[in-house]
């Protein structure tokens, strides 16, 4: 069930990506509509964030290209943010709340400058819009898990784009802040924006997304929830392991041979 | 005295020059230690120290002189070499970053080691005086070594100041800065680039082997006392500056005494007093809370077995002799002898001769310990289902963290019970 829009805000055509010479994508492809949530569902080790460090341009892909915005991914850079996982950064680290926001305003600010009065103010709004005004001076070790996750969204919100990719948002966040960024999500798809949400859990899915991308290292379906929600459909992604391309993956990965031949890239 | 009114007037242009010289060093050297350091590369310094060693053998080999140029320029060829060769054998081979950061330092120091020894066994190692690049010689400084060291401190301070906030994200989370299209691998290398110019400056003053405590202490240092990173690259280019200073102070007091060595020890001392002292951090100021959380809890637990005996006895004001107190059950594991005085002298309890009894206020704690106590158990039997024999101890620790905010939520939400799990009374401040 992988169903093609037109005029894409999103267009992934034959992506394979591999990860320290073993194939973790094969061949995605896919088009996403405008103004909707997407989630990027699927079991442990399909290739979830993988798919969108690629989309961001974080690893090459062996083969396949990105369209966003039916351009290439440096000439839109600034209408795309990124939510990374919240462990992949040493949150020890000797900043504030509003520091690491004001990190979303830096390709805005440019190289050299000092922040401006206004990206404060978009600072400042932002952590309004996930309830962590109170918050901005703190130091960031101080915080709870879903507090530090807020601090990484409104680092996103700060920058103001018009399509959100967010590396799982809801892992170890307490009920309180899930609801808060779900509700967050849909104001933000009510104004326009798309969010793409990388999330694990089946359960809660079908409320929180318009659009369901199900993958297991190969696209099972990119389709509205309803359609892509089928029993067949969830069975192949969390059911089957796939055992043909994770044993094809494996050889690739032990005799070090190139996943393509030549390199488009 | 003489000496001290002597050196800190820099009267004395020698002086002048190497309290100068080695100043710009530690404190350029610590601005650029608190981005390894937070990059968790502290061991690259020193890779990166080692390997400047062959530079600057191989500059002197070269032009026969000793142009501190010179030896700056091939000392920053083969330390920048360290760093690409690091990084490669971590690209190319399994090898991990700490293996690859070994082998780097041992091979390019013993390549240093060989070509040293050829220039010293050439007989000109007297005149060129290289091996005091080993353990450094800030005494030796001159003017044009101060100049082109302060210069070169001066980039270094420049270079973070502009690309401050590029750096500050890329070493926090690289993904982030590549996702917002900064260019990471120029900022990575532009780290690299000035880690190798601070350890080239600084082994002039301190040597080869021990340029990397001047990188990683002064930051090590600076993290105990913020959490602020403007704050923390101030305070530790203060300290770099401030132990070179001292360093240098002790070699001029004791000529025998080498400087590069004394001022690691200084900022050795005042990394290990901040690991002690500083606030919030340091270890002194965690064990006083301990400590003091624990004479808290002993006083409460004196007052609160006052109450018990005198719900016992039926007059919470009769007065108990320390025998009579330390032979009761509860007393077992309280040091009586310490808190009886303490509660005394505070006001909860009043003495006669070697009597002691409650006050007014002292009976007012003892009780919101016991409710407290029984409060808990009942929550703990309601909410969380617990046997009312497996309650006890539990309440035992949180009796004394339970703030007035959670005394009332907890009141309310078990709307004020009159027993506990155990039938005893649990006593309201209303009711008396």
């Amino acid at each position: 069930m992988i169903k093609q829009v037109k005029d894409p805000i999103l267009e992934i055509h034959d992506l394979s990506v591999s990860y320290q010479k073993k194939p973790v994508l094969w061949a995605i492809d896919l088009t996403l509509p405008k103004g909707v949530v997407v989630g990027i569902i699927g079991p442990n080790g399909a290739g979830k964030s993988t798919l969108i460090k690629a989309i961001m341009g974080l690893i090459p892909p062996d083969s396949g290209f990105v369209k966003i915005f039916g351009e290439s991914l440096e000439a839109v850079r600034h209408k795309i943010s990124y939510v990374p996982q919240r462990e992949s950064v040493d949150w020890d680290f000797p900043a504030s709340v509003e520091e690491v926001v004001m990190m979303g305003r830096y390709n805005k600010i440019g190289l050299f400058k000092k922040p401006r009065k206004a990206d404060r103010e978009v600072v400042a709004d932002c952590l309004l819009k996930v309830n962590l005004e109170a918050f901005a001076k703190r130091q960031i070790s101080q915080l709870s898990g879903g507090q530090q996750q807020r601090v990484f969204i409104a680092r996103a919100l700060a920058q103001e784009a018009d399509l959100y990719f967010m590396d799982e948002p809801f892992a170890g966040v307490d009920a309180a802040t899930e609801r808060a960024i779900v509700n967050l999500l849909k104001e933000m798809t009510a104004s326009g924006k798309t969010v793409v949400v990388v999330h694990h859990d089946l359960n809660s899915a079908a409320h929180y997304f318009d659009w369901t991308i199900l993958l297991n290292l190969k696209l099972v379906a990119s389709a509205p929830v309803k359609e892509a929600f089928t029993a067949q459909l969830l069975q192949e992604t969390y059911g089957g392991k796939l055992t043909l391309l994770t044993e094809l993956g494996e050889i690739l990965a032990k005799n070090e041979i190139p996943n393509r031949e030549k390199k488009r890239y | 005295m003489n000496d001290f009114v002597d050196f800190f007037s820099l009267s004395d242009p020698n002086i002048r020059y190497v309290v100068l010289g080695t100043a710009f060093m530690a404190a350029g050297s610590a601005l650029v230690g608190c981005f390894t350091f937070l990059k968790k590369r502290a061991l690259v310094g020193d890779a990166v120290a080692h390997a400047v060693l062959p530079g600057i053998c191989l500059s002197f080999l070269v032009s026969a002189t000793k142009n501190p140029l010179l030896l700056v320029i091939g000392a920053f060829i083969t330390g920048l070499m360290a760093i690409g060769a690091m990084d490669a054998i971590v690209k190319h081979s399994k090898l991990k970053e700490d293996t690859a950061t070994g082998i780097v330092l041992s091979v390019f120091f013993g390549i240093g080691i060989v070509l040293l020894t050829v220039i010293q066994q050439s007989g000109s190692a007297s005149q060129s005086g290289l091996d005091t690049f080993l353990f450094g010689k800030a005494a030796a400084m001159s003017l044009t070594d101060v100049w082109v060291f302060g210069l070169i401190s001066l980039l270094l301070v420049c270079t973070i100041l502009l690309t401050y906030k590029e750096l500050m994200l890329v070493v926090f989370d690289k993904n982030f800065a590549n996702a917002i299209g900064i260019k990471t691998k120029r900022f990575e290398m532009l780290i690299s680039v000035i880690t190798v110019l601070a350890v080239v400056v600084g082994i002039q003053s301190v040597g080869v082997v021990l340029m990397a405590a001047m990188l990683i202490t002064p930051a090590a240092a600076a993290r105990f006392w913020t959490d602020r990173l403007p704050v923390m690259l101030l305070v530790a280019s203060i300290f770099g500056a401030f132990a070179a200073v001292g360093g240098t102070y002790i070699s001029y007091l004791a000529p025998a005494m080498p400087t590069g060595p004394w001022i690691v020890m200084v900022i050795s001392i005042m990394a290990i007093s901040s690991f002690f002292l500083a606030p919030g951090k340091g270890i002194l100021h965690r064990s006083l809370k301990i400590k003091r959380y624990q004479q808290k809890v002993l006083h409460e637990n004196v007052l609160k077995l006052f109450y018990k005996t005198g719900e016992k006895d039926a007059d919470f004001y009769r007065y108990y002799s320390f025998e009579q107190l330390n032979k009761l059950e509860e007393a077992a594991a309280l040091q009586l002898k310490k808190a009886l005085p303490k509660l005394t002298a505070q006001g909860f309890l009043e003495k006669k001769k070697a009597e002691y009894k409650l006050t007014q206020a002292g009976k007012k704690k003892g009780q919101r310990i016991v409710k407290l106590h029984r409060l808990w158990e009942m929550y703990l039997t309601e909410y969380l289902r617990l046997a009312p024999d497996h309650v006890h101890e539990d309440a035992e620790g949180i009796e004394h963290i339970i703030t007035p905010e959670i005394e009332r939520k907890l009141e309310e939400k078990l709307n004020f019970p009159t027993e506990d799990p155990h039938q005893s009374n649990i006593p309201y401040d209303h009711k008396n």
